[in-house]
């Protein structure tokens, strides 16, 4: 049964709950806090901001992030403005759990704001490639240059990972020979990154560059993930096919079998 | 001999005077832990988390299986129920030479498939990996390899096969809970620190209901060994673990259940097969791995519930539990014996494993000796008999209030028996643990640590399994296989 969200509300207005709940923000006592934040953030729009972003100036860690990610939810004056700063000195995963499921309930009133403006300014690494992935989450195909820039640039394999990845997940096509250059000098974490990108954009250039590295791969696990992202874009199976029948050792003929009897997707 | 008397008396009481210390600085650190902790984690938690399974952490969940026949069905299904969006459930049939593998073939529709096995750490050869045609069944990999003779080389296998960054060491004997495995990546996630292990509460399943797996009313054992163990292993998990998480220096993720960091665990070269403390051993590797390289990291113990076991149902199973235990242990301080007392491990070494050495492993040595002691001194007529009963009432009442606040962490954290009756259950029990039980552990522990010294052969050993489905009344315990 569906729950009928006018009845709900007029329900909690009729008890005056979000006013108690925005009160117990003011208890002195932090479990009391916590349970404040999370009631008011199950009653969505209900809930004050202005109540709530009091508490996000909160020495407790917890709760001052908490706090920012719900405003982030229901403010609809300034909602992003923890965005900026890294959104906190102690940001954690988390943390990336809460924003996410904040910026998902907000794209659903309205498109969200670019979320590449926070990349650039964001000093904490860890911040910046969670913001990356935000951007292909969410699909902004308008910061995909903006993306190749910061992958030449940065020096952090974790950002050029994360940068390869939503590249990939945005299908920017254009990304592949950026990519494509300096491969072999990047650390493994990009280079499975970049196999991942391959995988999504498709296309000539994207299974050539596979059917390549294929030939020069050492490491076992890259050695599956290309022959895996080579069978997801080799719509016509010809270099799939050639690669398994020029196969020599028996490791690669059970990578070549696996794939191709479906085990590898579940 | 007056003088040696004397002395060894002072040193007892020097001795018992740390331990009750010690015990009572735990019970106040496990309760502001488990405050804090109840405090963070919530529902709430736990279900945005399920609700966004394109950013929630991927968990394998990895089983070893020795000769399970029983109770591998239950297992398998209670595991595939678990309720988190990225996960995967992966069985190690370590050259079971009863119908497990049959059992699970025929019940989950499996086929051998091809697959890219690679060897990351080592074990003993693998036969071949099964996978279901059945579509409800994706998330289970069977394993099949050549028995290894221990739990750490069928882990392995396991790690090997693991898909994610994160994995489960459990056994197969185990229920999880549904809710286990947001619960444990919680903390995961909430740390800027690596976090290399999670541990939590494990209780007994024996008398509980159960139902394909699925526990549907918990109870506390009816036999009196596993009943005992009960309060022992809420003790050890609310106010031991959970006090020694304040400081990061948690001694042992039980192999029980435990979540462990895969790349991590593979860099340390996966569980010691020759080990018969795996779990034990698999902690102070990780965390002397990470202090060798400099990395900071975090091991953190939640005080929930998140896995029932099925205890040893009398006398002849437990001693064979407890030596194995005694044997391990003594083995942990034999070859990590490099970290004791070793500055570069800071906590672990300086406090943790001395802890360790001196008020678990000793303890049974130092509890014999005293009681052939009391005898000598009883047949000599040397006991001040006011002084004596003052101090064995004021060491039974601390035994008794210690396990009394172990037991209302227990309820504080979340109230798993139906009724309070059930939990007095345990607090009379307890009273009766320091005559009927603990000589028991003290004595088979000694025995562990004499055929570790005297280099027997050993192997994983059996266990007389109750299964977990039963009607009313079925106790009738299972022969031995193998």
């Amino acid at each position: 049964m569906k729950l009928n969200k006018n009845n709900y509300r007029e329900t909690l207005k009729a008890f005056n709950l979000p006013s108690f709940w925005e009160e117990q923000l003011l208890n002195t006592k932090v479990k009391d806090k916590g349970l404040a934040l999370r009631i008011l953030d199950e009653m969505s729009d209900d809930a004050s901001s202005i109540a709530i972003s009091n508490k996000a100036g909160s020495h407790n860690n917890h709760l001052r992030k908490h706090a920012k990610s719900i405003f982030m939810k229901f403010d609809s004056n300034d909602a992003f403005k923890f965005l900026e700063d890294d959104f906190d000195q102690d940001f954690n995963s988390l943390d990336e759990v809460r924003i996410h499921d904040a910026l998902k309930e907000k794209s659903k009133i309205m498109p969200l704001p670019q979320l590449i403006r926070w990349v650039n300014t964001a000093k904490n690494d860890y911040f910046k490639t969670f913001l990356i992935r935000e951007i292909g989450l969410f699909k902004q195909i308008e910061s995909a240059e903006q993306l190749i820039t910061i992958y030449k640039e940065s020096d952090s394999n974790m950002i050029k990972a994360q940068t390869a990845m939503t590249l990939g997940m945005l299908d920017y096509k254009k990304a592949i020979p950026i990519l494509v250059n300096n491969f072999d000098y990047n650390k493994q974490e990009v280079q499975d990154a970049v196999i991942y990108a391959m995988g999504k954009f498709g296309g000539y250039d994207a299974l050539d560059f596979l059917e390549k590295i294929y030939h020069q791969t050492h490491n076992k696990e890259t050695l599956i993930n290309i022959i895996q992202n080579i069978y997801q874009i080799d719509k016509t199976r010809m270099v799939f096919t050639k690669l398994k029948n020029n196969n020599t050792t028996s490791f690669e003929k059970s990578i070549f079998d696996y794939i191709e009897q479906g085990h590898a997707i579940r | 001999m007056k003088e040696v008397s004397y002395l060894y008396q002072y040193l007892i009481f020097f001795y018992s005077f740390l331990i009750t210390i010690t015990y009572i600085s735990l019970a106040v650190l496990g309760y502001i832990s488990i405050v804090r902790t109840k405090s963070k984690y919530t529902s709430k938690e736990e279900e945005d988390l399920k609700l966004l399974p394109e950013i929630a952490p991927g968990i394998s969940v990895v089983a070893p299986a020795y000769n399970e026949e029983v109770i591998i069905i239950d297992n398998v299904r209670s595991l595939l129920n678990l309720d988190y969006p990225n996960f995967e459930v992966v069985i190690v049939n370590d050259g079971s030479k009863d119908n497990t593998l049959k059992l699970l073939i025929d019940e989950f529709d499996l086929q051998e498939i091809p697959y890219p096995y690679i060897q990351k750490v080592a074990c003993q050869p693998v036969k071949g990996i099964y996978r279901s045609i059945n579509k409800e069944f994706r998330r289970l990999t069977i394993v099949d390899k050549e028995n290894g003779g221990t739990k750490a080389d069928a882990m392995n296998a396991g790690v090997n096969i693991a898909q994610y960054d994160y994995f489960i060491n459990t056994d197969v004997d185990c229920l999880l809970s549904h809710d286990t495995l947001s619960k444990v990546i919680l903390p995961v996630l909430d740390s800027k620190k690596q976090v290399i292990a999670v541990g939590a509460t494990m209780r007994m399943v024996n008398s509980c209901d159960v139902k394909n797996g699925v526990i549907t009313r918990v109870r506390p054992p009816k036999r009196i060994i596993p009943l005992f163990q009960e309060t022992e292993y809420i003790r050890s998990y609310l106010l031991a673990k959970m006090g020694w998480s304040m400081f990061n220096v948690i001694p042992n993720v039980s192999g029980g259940f435990g979540l462990f960091y895969k790349p991590v665990v593979i860099e340390c070269g996966g569980f010691d097969p020759l080990s018969h403390a795996e779990d034990m051993d698999m902690t102070i590797r990780i965390v002397t791995h990470m202090m060798d390289n400099n990395r900071k990291y975090k091991i953190v113990q939640i005080p929930d519930t998140l896995c029932w076991t099925e205890g040893p149902p009398n006398v002849k199973v437990l001693q064979k539990q407890r030596s194995r235990w005694g044997r391990g242990l003594l083995q942990i301080f034999v070859v990590h014996r490099r970290v004791l007392f070793n500055r570069k491990y800071g906590r672990l070494g300086f406090w943790v494993l001395p802890y360790a050495l001196f008020f678990e492993f000793l303890a049974p040595i130092i509890e014999f000796t005293g009681a052939l002691l009391l005898v000598f001194l009883l047949l000599t007529n040397q006991i001040n008999y006011s002084t004596f009963w003052l101090m064995l009432l004021f060491v039974y009442m601390i035994g008794v209030t210690i396990s009394l606040i172990a037991i209302s962490y227990d309820i504080m954290t979340k109230k798993v028996y139906k009724t309070y009756a059930e939990y007095l259950r345990l607090v009379l029990f307890s009273s009766l643990e320091a005559f009927l039980y603990h000589p028991l552990i003290v004595l088979f522990s000694l025995g562990g640590y004499w055929q570790f010294l005297t280099r027997k052969n050993f192997s994983w050993g059996d266990m007389t399994r109750q299964g977990f489905s039963k009607e009313e009344g079925d106790t009738k315990p299972l022969p031995i296989n193998g």
